[in-house]
């Protein structure tokens, strides 16, 4: 920035850019391999009978430790759904769609995009992913161990 | 209060929920003896920063940053699951908005916005379906402070004169989830609601002259309505509530604001009649995950 473009009362502008490595741990690093194998894995609680996606390593019923793990199906219910309009730096092109899905077995929901789906009218499109609506599970090419390793698709 | 740090050298404690939370810490430390004179202050720029970035690197990071799930995505979701809940449809969104934008052109604190037309507001933009661009109260900068003083401290002062009296405040956390079941259910609005009303001994919304709401959408005015049994209309948000201003994190403290000019007789322009008790609501977090609900009385209202 130039010495005349600042001004008293003006604002300078930065753009920080951050690096993190966030530490997967034991149980997300299990769903993570678990993505990489072409399987969705929930953690389950003995005591309650609950199972969790996304995985957690404790039951929020019980509050005890979360002992087993048991793979999800590759169907299941929308609970909520958006489609967004913005687009946001490092993510898909706009518009995409997402829905909270409770896969088949599973107790608790889990979110990520809908694929396949028209998006050329927002109020049509709005209505296709609807609550209630089920969906199936869609592993994309390539597998690197994220939550994007998979999205939905309307199962009809 | 925004940052979660204390202060060097002086009793003061910061609060990075909503100005409202810091209230009702503040109320707390009263009760409790712990203080007997307090400044509760809340301030937020929102024009200094992207607050979609803030709330999108505020998920974690494994399963809900990587969808970009921000503040507008989960009000998105939250306007989806109340609408089928409680049967809340566009027109009613619509119409609470320009209400509220109407009663806020009043309000000589507010910022002034111009009244949309209905046509603007049902044909503005999606954001993030079902939530269109105008239905969401704007984002504005400000700030607002409370003085807090004991029982004890005014019959040791006669010469300060309160506005108002605390005479209930409750305040809960939701669950962290977006699910259907989350999102409709509104659990810690009601449990705030419930809580702060039975501390004042307040049976229902009908006792309550004037209810400052936090919305941060019309669907979310909808939806405290339904929650909350508020049926008298001309009860809410008499500010204009998030439409008047709306610095988001201390929107809450504002309405805490404008619940004690009304119940002092001093909000000017937006007072309502007689009005002898007021509630003020705070929500925070990824759609409304927690909420804080302030009862104010007038002095003398229970003598």
């Amino acid at each position: 920035m130039s010495e005349r473009n600042i001004e008293p009362g003006g604002v300078i502008t930065e753009v920080v850019t951050l690096r993190y490595d966030y530490s997967l741990g034991e149980v997300a690093g299990k769903f993570m391999e678990g993505l990489k194998q072409g399987k969705i894995l929930a953690t389950s609680c003995s005591k309650s009978g609950l199972t969790y996606l996304p995985p957690r390593a404790y039951c929020e019923r019980s509050f005890e430790p979360c002992d087993g793990w048991v793979e999800a199906a590759f169907e299941g219910v929308i609970e909520a759904s958006t489609i967004i309009v913005r687009g946001f730096q490092g993510k898909r092109n706009p518009p995409v769609a997402i829905a909270y899905v409770k896969l088949d077995g599973i107790d608790s929901a889990i979110g990520n995009y809908v694929d396949d789906l028209d998006l050329s009218n927002l109020d049509v499109a709005q209505k296709k992913i609807a609550p209630g609506t089920r969906v199936k599970v869609k592993f994309g090419p390539t597998r690197e161990g994220r939550i994007t390793d998979f999205s939905f698709v309307c199962a009809e | 209060m925004t940052a979660p740090a204390g202060g060097y050298g002086t009793d003061e404690i910061k609060v990075t929920d909503s100005g409202a939370t810091a209230l009702a810490l503040a109320y707390a430390r009263v009760l409790a003896g712990e203080s007997n004179l307090g400044l509760v202050a809340s301030w937020c720029k929102t024009s200094k920063t992207d607050i979609g970035a803030v709330f999108r690197l505020r998920g974690e990071p494994f399963f809900t940053r990587p969808l970009g799930i921000d503040e507008t995505v989960a009000d998105a979701l939250f306007a989806q699951a109340v609408a089928a809940e409680f049967d809340i449809n566009s027109d009613e969104t619509n119409t609470r908005v320009l209400d509220a934008y109407t009663r806020a052109s009043c309000n000589p604190r507010g910022i002034r916005h111009i009244v949309p037309t209905r046509e603007a507001v049902a044909t503005s933009a999606y954001e993030a379906t079902p939530l269109r661009a105008a239905q969401r109260a704007p984002y504005t900068d400000g700030a607002v402070a409370l003085v807090l003083a004991s029982d004890d401290f005014l019959r040791s002062n006669p010469e300060c004169k309160p506005l108002a009296r605390i005479s209930g405040i409750g305040w809960a956390t939701d669950e962290y989830r977006l699910d259907g079941h989350r999102l409709c259910s509104m659990k810690s609005a009601r449990a705030a609601w419930q809580s702060a009303l039975e501390q004042a001994g307040v049976g229902s919304a009908a006792e309550l002259d004037a209810i400052e709401l936090e919305s941060q959408t019309g669907w979310h005015e909808a939806a405290y309505v339904r929650a909350f049994g508020i049926q008298r209309d001309e009860t809410i948000s008499p500010s204009g509530g998030a439409f008047a201003q709306n610095p988001l994190f201390c929107t809450g403290l504002v309405n805490a604001a404008e619940a004690v000019l009304q119940v002092a007789g001093l909000a000017g322009k937006v007072q309502r009649p007689r009005v002898r008790r007021a509630a003020a609501h705070s929500c925070h977090g990824y759609a409304q995950q927690g909420n804080v609900v302030m009862v104010f009385e007038g002095i003398g209202a229970t003598q």
